[in-house]
């Protein structure tokens, strides 16, 4: 029903590199990308899932 | 030059003054038609669907900020539409149409309709103080069935509500109804971006929902037994049934003024707080193989909450799928972005656009 999001790697112009963490969750029915924001409904509805579940590894 | 003199200006007909004068030299006036942002509610002409106007699913799904909500329901089906019937000065309405009965309402069912406001909207209020204010939600309905209806106020932040009934008197006839609530002195709202409160319309309620008065015309702990008191109607029991409600105000005080008509741009950007369609793309020459695509999407409103984001539809030249995905929350910005999933295979000039919605309801 979820799936976590990759870490991403982004090249600085320096020349050196640096992760970002995606702070977010992906719900795989429609692919909607959910923001771990309490404020946010969906997150809501991911945390209570989450309880009894757990979100697919990312790719 | 002369002065009249008086303490108060009523008309024959009225039990109280329409201006009170006071001893300081100001007044107080129950002014109907001419005050600005007084209204609560978002959307409450129904003027604004940016999701659609037809669907025949929960949640909001047409007219912004207004959705329907069931529970246990086993045969009711529905439309919930924003449909264009409405009172005079009107453009549009939502209704809920009945297309699949739910002939024999069990105890533990019920439907209503719901919009939600923010907490940090509600300050006005003074809830939760002995200065807590008054509020007047007034709104026009029309539906099939006459009879008695419940409506219900729950503030999220102390878990009180306040249920009332109203009346619809003539069978397929647009109606005002005015509701006054007393101010609640015990239950504080945050001044924050979450619940402030439910505002419920009740179209059909089982037995579990009706048969207590804990929070029947006062503010009480809300009770599940007290939420729907006094509806008898249940516009769900046939497919001849609808209900339809528009011009929706709830403002400070006692009295119901005029429908406060703000336009389509003004209503869309208040909604947008909320849920947003949001479209952006590129044209983009990459050089070399391995090229990768990204185009930020500013939202044309600030949201309330980070928002979830959800591709709608897109085009490209490419053979990679195209994403929204979300903006770093904690900046505020809340920006999103549509970018190619993966690394373009060649150099070349590539172009993609998309549309995606940002939602962060309540």
């Amino acid at each position: 029903m979820y799936k976590k999001i990759a870490n991403e790697t982004r090249s600085k112009k320096d020349g050196t590199t640096e992760t970002i963490v995606i702070e977010a969750i992906t719900r795989i029915s429609d692919g909607a990308w959910i923001p771990f924001d309490e404020g946010n409904k969906d997150y809501q509805k991911y945390l209570e899932w989450a309880k009894t579940n757990t979100a697919e590894e990312a790719d | 030059m002369s002065t009249l003199k008086v303490d108060g200006i009523r008309s024959n007909s009225a039990t109280s003054d329409a201006i009170t004068l006071a001893d300081n030299g100001t007044c107080t006036a129950n002014i109907t038609n001419n005050l600005s942002n007084r209204n609560l509610i978002i959307n409450g002409a129904m003027q604004v669907a940016q999701r659609g106007t037809s669907s025949t699913s929960t949640g909001i799904k047409t007219a912004d900020r207004f959705q329907i909500l069931n529970a246990n329901t086993d045969n009711f089906a529905f439309t919930q539409k924003q449909v264009t019937d409405s009172p005079d000065g009107f453009g549009n309405s939502y209704e809920i149409d009945v297309t699949t009965a739910e002939s024999v309402l069990a105890a533990d069912e019920y439907s209503l309709v719901r919009t939600t406001l923010e907490a940090n909207t509600l300050q006005s209020l003074a809830f939760g103080t002995s200065s807590a204010k008054q509020i007047t939600l007034s709104f026009y309905v029309k539906a099939y069935q006459t009879g008695t209806y419940a409506s219900s106020i729950f503030i999220g932040d102390s878990g009180r509500a306040y249920t009332v009934n109203y009346t619809i008197n003539q069978s397929a006839t647009w109606e005002r109804k005015t509701i006054t609530f007393a101010g609640d002195t015990s239950g504080a709202i945050a001044n924050d971006n979450g619940v402030g409160c439910y505002i419920n319309w009740h179209i059909a309620a089982g037995t579990d929902y009706t048969s207590s008065t804990a929070h029947k015309n006062q503010w009480a702990t809300f009770a599940n037994a007290s939420w729907a008191h006094g509806q008898t109607v249940n516009v769900l029991s046939s497919t001849d049934n609808y209900w339809k409600i528009t011009g929706v105000q709830l403002e400070v005080g006692s009295v119901a003024t005029d429908f406060e008509h703000r336009s389509y741009a003004q209503e869309l950007t208040l909604a947008e707080r909320y849920f947003e369609i949001c479209a952006g793309g590129s044209v983009e020459y990459v050089s070399a193989t391995g090229g990768y695509l990204e185009d930020v999407v500013q939202h044309r409103t600030v949201k309330r909450a980070n928002p979830t984001v959800t591709l709608i539809s897109s085009s490209e030249n490419f053979t990679q799928s195209i994403s929204a995905v979300g903006g770093d929350g904690n900046s505020k910005i809340y920006q999103s972005a549509l970018r190619a999933n993966n690394a373009v295979l060649s150099g070349g000039i590539y172009y993609y656009y998309g549309r995606f919605s940002a939602d962060s309801e309540l």
